[in-house]
């Protein structure tokens, strides 16, 4: 547990932090009405009688939603409600156009569940619940507020933890957990950019043996790394506010913005006499039921998640921790990898060709891109990878070709020769360019003769380069030092 | 025009064509304007939608459908694109839907030529047409006297003659207790058999689509053709469309009477009509048999608890953002909306939002909506027990005949009760029809007002009922009378 | 004299967003004393063990395929609405959540 000694009294303060992530799903189309769930579009163009509230439209559920979010359900190991129900949340603003959110009240379609942090420590989950997203509001043109509704009805599941978090970290890790499986499972693209996850923090401090204090819900974060900012700074702003003498600035429960030029957290709204939703069952919605069989079924298709990964890695093709994280937090990394390891049967190798080279090159081109974007399949690398293995190629020629695999998509084994790196592995030719190498070279003769076998480094970088890489490195070694021997 | 079979029929033979039908109803919308049963007519939509059918049928196109020709009214809650949707209401003048409800869609496929919207209470609230933002409607059998509610418009069209067939909505008997009032057939499908997209929401867990007509066979036709599996609805059934049934007599039709419908506060001349239609009934082969649908006492209540909450919600998408009239208020979003809905609802309709946001509201809730909707079942088990010993329910439709202009509404708890025999089988969502049987004399003498009688059948059971009722109707003669206002037919 | 349910009504007129004059506010105050007191017997019902009955039908998974429909074209989405600006629905000025 994380404590926190203020700077003033020294008093110690517990931090009790929750979060409610929304997660757009990723379905093709909203979840009541056909219209397509995409972002960026023209505003008000992916609109129809339904999601704008035209007077009699009727919602009708997406099948793929809620197959979507079972798998977030069973992918976080939460209690599925064999039966669930849509409620009616009631309250008005410019870009709710139904005049209620069709959200689950008291019967979400599931419960508990949870997420391991690397310490070990759970973070349990409350429940995850369905529901619809609003329009968008956009307040900074002109002199009136406008709405686009191309977001409203896009299918969304909160998930809503325990007060389980005492510090930004854990909810940074939390936040990257979440994401990493919503992603690996295809329910959610899960970018704060775009606004499919958004994150509200609910935040309160305490001391050593104290009930709840008073809860401040932070709104407007849009990334993890402000998530992790606005806790940190809202946790010293309330133990301020609690050990100032004057009452009436302590913590009140309410809503802060989080100011992301400032860095500070401010009032947005005081919660009157907390909304009054009435939240009812929506009549134009029947109950949604799930067999065990329907569970199962998810449970099976489910892909192998990101932890599990990460153990696997390091056991069974003994990559160090950091190695196993990068690989195995995304699936099309992940599956990349493990099939590229099935063609070269080298596990380390390909981890560090995929980590260096791959996902440096797919990080050039913008954070959007996708591995297989590059156009070097899995089985293309391994292919280099044995070309390497095999002395065909040298390592630095091995990067070449890569980057030509990447520029032409042609395969290794027709580019070592199209670019002549093919490794020269004949004798006499190498025997003429160590002759060379050695030209002048006394000094270095006589120091390994001396035993200081790191001078033989520079007499090989001199063969290399005559040989413009393609000189396989460790016979040059040989002969070098053959006719070192000789040399005297 | 009262026959949409013989109708069509004529057209079909020739001795009419579609436009002559669409000028002649036009015609007869002018002429009985003083029903104020309908609401503003567009009539060259009207006109170039005849001259369609008149050329489809010369050019052979296609088999013409079950409606042909025929024109249907509809009440201003049902959308039809580019054509006015007020719903009675001030807040929607103008609006014009994006889209066309499935109901209107199927009668234009059926090859009907939807007419004019009708006449309403504002979102289908009330029992008398009286609050409708525009006019009351008037009984075309005295005028001084209302239509019933909330499908008045309707109810009185057909009923003057002016359409064959007209759909209404029913949440709590908002077409049976107009049918009644107006004495034309009035029929309520299956909760679930007709689809709700595009009709604008009042009570969603209880409204339906049902139609009026001159006869339970021409109630039968155009229910064929709107019920009946929609993938815009998730509460429509996937049950095929309601279809025509019949029964050559009434011999062993088991009647369960209730008791509680002929209680005290039934007036003593619909009681006498309706046990002189009962004992026509016995006569033809029916048997009596007496029942107890003992929660019947807090059916209005229920009703009103349920349908009221369901509006507070249905109605908050009327906010000024997207449609219909905006008033600015002080300028906020707030204000906007605040200012807008103050302006844009009746009393009655803000009678309703705000019960049914305190019955939903934190602390009221389980006392309230929470009980009402275990009430609910409690009715609707009443009705489940009652079908084990007879195979329909019949009651009066209204305990009283119609009331005159202004008589309740200042009491909403009087014009409330004008529900009570409608709400039990809303509240079950059972399949009821009200159709004339008979007329009395109002109390002081000076108009004679049709009576109805209520016809309540089992889940699903909507072709069995239809049949029964119309093998009454093909032995007796009440659906027969007409208002002694009523002009002569249109071209015949 | 101040009515019982007067901050009922109020309170509802605010959640609802209804402006109501305060001459108003006691005439439906009275309307809710009558019409509650009709519906009292309600609440006297013995309900225990029954299950609340939320829809007249029992119907379950009613559910579509996750494949995309035409939106509507902008013009006819924005035509009936009371302003428009620049392809938007325009409000008055707020601010999120104050409304």
């Amino acid at each position: 547990m994380t404590r926190v000694i203020s700077k003033q009294s020294g008093q110690t303060w517990f931090p009790v932090i929750g979060l409610e992530v929304h997660c757009q799903l990723r379905t093709r189309t909203k979840l009541f009405c056909g219209c397509a769930n995409e972002f960026g579009a023209e505003p008000n163009t992916q609109v129809c009688p339904v999601c704008s509230g035209q007077p009699g439209a009727l919602p009708v559920m997406n099948s793929r939603a809620l197959e979507l979010a079972l798998r977030a359900a069973v992918a976080l190991d939460c209690d599925v409600a064999p039966w669930s129900k849509f409620d009616r949340k009631n309250y008005f603003y410019c870009d709710l156009p139904k005049g209620y959110q069709i959200s689950q009240f008291d019967r979400p379609y599931c419960t508990g569940g949870g997420i391991e942090l690397a310490s070990g420590k759970r973070i349990a989950l409350t429940r995850i619940h369905l529901e619809d997203d609003a329009g968008k509001a956009i307040h900074d043109r002109g002199p009136d507020t406008l709405v686009d509704l191309n977001r409203a009805g896009i299918p969304l599941i909160e998930s809503v933890t325990e007060p389980d978090l005492t510090n930004a970290d854990e909810a940074f890790e939390y936040l990257t957990r979440l994401k990493e499986i919503f992603q690996y499972i295809g329910a959610s693209d899960c970018d704060m950019e775009k606004g499919s996850l958004r994150c509200d923090v609910n935040i309160s401090v305490r001391l050593e043996g104290e009930e709840l204090r008073t809860k401040v819900e932070l709104k407007n974060l849009n990334s993890f790394r402000n998530v992790k900012a606005a806790i940190d700074y809202e946790i010293q702003r309330q133990i301020e506010a609690w050990e100032n003498p004057d009452e009436t600035a302590h913590p009140v429960q309410e809503t802060r913005l989080y100011d992301t030029n400032r860095g500070v957290t401010r009032t947005m709204r005081a919660k009157e006499d907390a909304h009054d939703y009435r939240y009812f069952p929506d009549p134009d919605l029947p109950e949604l039921h799930v067999s065990a069989e329907q569970l199962e079924r998810i449970r099976r298709e489910l892909p192998e998640l990101p932890a599990a990964r990460r153990a696997r890695y390091a056991e069974q093709f003994e990559l160090s921790e950091y190695d196993a994280s990068v690989l195995a937090s995304e699936r099309e990394v992940a599956d990349y990898f493990e099939l590229a390891v099935r063609g070269s049967g080298r596990a380390k190798e390909t981890a560090n060709w995929i980590t260096n080279e791959l996902l440096s090159a797919r990080n050039e081109r913008g954070p959007e891109t996708k591995l297989e974007e590059l156009g070097v399949s899995a089985e293309a690398l391994a292919e280099m990878i044995e070309l390497i293995a095999a002395g065909t190629l040298s390592k630095s020629a091995g990067r070449k070709v890569l980057a030509a695999m990447i520029e032409t998509g042609k395969r290794a084994g027709v580019l070592v020769v199209e670019l002549g790196l093919e490794q020269v592995q004949d004798t006499g030719q190498l025997e003429e360019w160590c002759r060379a190498a050695l030209v002048g070279q006394d000094k270095a003769i006589a120091d390994i003769r001396d035993g200081q076998q790191k001078a033989i480094g520079a007499l090989i970088g001199q063969v290399m380069k005559a040989s413009a890489g393609k000189a396989d490195p460790a016979k040059a070694r040989e002969i070098l030092l053959r006719f070192v021997q000789e040399h005297g | 025009m009262r026959d949409a079979h013989g109708l069509r029929q004529s057209i079909l033979a020739g001795e009419r064509t579609v436009l002559d039908v669409a000028r002649a109803t036009l015609a007869s919308i002018d002429e009985r304007a003083d029903l104020n049963a309908f609401l503003p007519v567009e009539a060259e939509p009207i006109l170039e939608r005849a001259r369609e059918l008149d050329e489809s049928l010369a050019r052979g196109a296609a088999e013409p459908g079950a409606l042909f020709g025929v024109p249907v009214a509809l009440k201003a809650n049902l959308a039809y694109e580019g054509r006015e949707l007020t719903c009675g209401s001030r807040i929607l003048s103008g609006y014009r839907p994006p889209y066309t409800s499935t109901v209107v869609q199927r009668l234009l496929d059926a090859g009907a030529l939807p007419i004019a919207t009708t006449n309403m209470d504002e979102f289908a609230m009330g029992s008398s047409g009286e609050n409708s933002a525009f006019a009351p409607t008037l009984n075309p059998w005295a005028r001084d006297y209302t239509p019933g509610g909330s499908s008045s418009g309707s109810a009185a069209s057909v009923s003057a003659g002016i359409v064959p067939l007209a759909l209404g909505s029913d949440t709590g008997g908002s077409v049976r207790q107009p049918a009644a009032l107006c004495g034309v057939t009035g029929f309520k499908p299956t909760f679930g058999r007709v689809s709700r997209y595009g009709l604008v929401a009042f009570g969603s867990s209880l409204d339906q689509v049902s139609p009026f007509a001159n006869s339970v066979r021409d109630a039968e036709l155009i229910a064929n053709c709107i019920s009946g599996a929609d993938p815009m609805d998730s509460t429509c059934l996937e049950h095929a469309p309601i279809q025509p049934v019949e029964r050559a007599n009434l011999k062993g039709l088991r009647i369960g009477l209730p008791a509680e419908a002929f209680g005290d506060g039934l007036d003593a001349s619909v009681r006498q009509k309706v046990e002189a239609a009962i004992e026509a009934l016995c006569e033809l082969g029916a048997e009596r048999v007496p029942i107890s649908l003992p929660h019947s006492e807090h059916a209005v209540a229920t009703y009103y608890v349920v349908a009221t909450a369901e509006a507070s919600s249905n109605l908050a998408r009327f906010d000024g953002v997207r449609f219909g009239a905006r008033q600015e208020g002080d300028g906020s979003l707030a204000g906007m909306m605040g200012a807008t809905r103050a302006d844009g609802f009746g009393d009655e309709v803000k009678r309703r939002i705000l019960l049914g946001t305190h019955v939903l509201s934190s602390g009221y809730y389980e006392a309230w909506y929470g009980r009402a909707q275990r009430v609910r079942r409690l009715i609707h088990d009443d009705y489940r027990r009652a079908f084990e010993s007879c195979d329909v329910v019949i009651c009066p439709t209204s305990p009283t005949p119609a009331f005159r202009l202004g008589e309740r509404k200042a009491d909403p708890v009087a014009m409330y009760l004008s529900d009570v025999l409608t709400v039990p089988a809303s509240l079950a969502g059972l399949p009821a029809l009200s159709i004339p049987c008979g007329t009395v004399s109002s109390d002081s003498g000076d108009a004679n007002l049709p009576v109805g009688l209520q016809w309540i059948g089992p889940a699903l059971g909507d072709e069995s009922l239809l049949a029964a009722a119309k093998a009454f109707q093909s032995n007796t003669d009440f659906h027969l009378a007409t208002p002694p206002l009523r002009r002569e037919q249109a071209g015949a | 004299m101040t009515n019982e349910n007067t901050p009922a009504v109020q309170k509802c007129a605010a959640l609802a967003r209804l402006q109501v004059e305060p001459e108003q506010v006691e005439r439906l105050a009275e309307d809710f004393d009558r019409i509650l007191d009709a519906f009292r017997g309600l609440t006297e019902l013995d309900v225990s063990g029954v299950k609340p009955m939320t829809g007249a039908l029992d119907l379950q998974d009613i559910v579509r395929a996750d494949e995309p429909r035409p939106s509507l074209e902008r013009e006819r989405l924005l035509a009936p609405a009371p302003k428009v600006e620049d392809g938007f629905f325009a409000v008055p000025k707020t601010v999120d959540g104050d409304a």
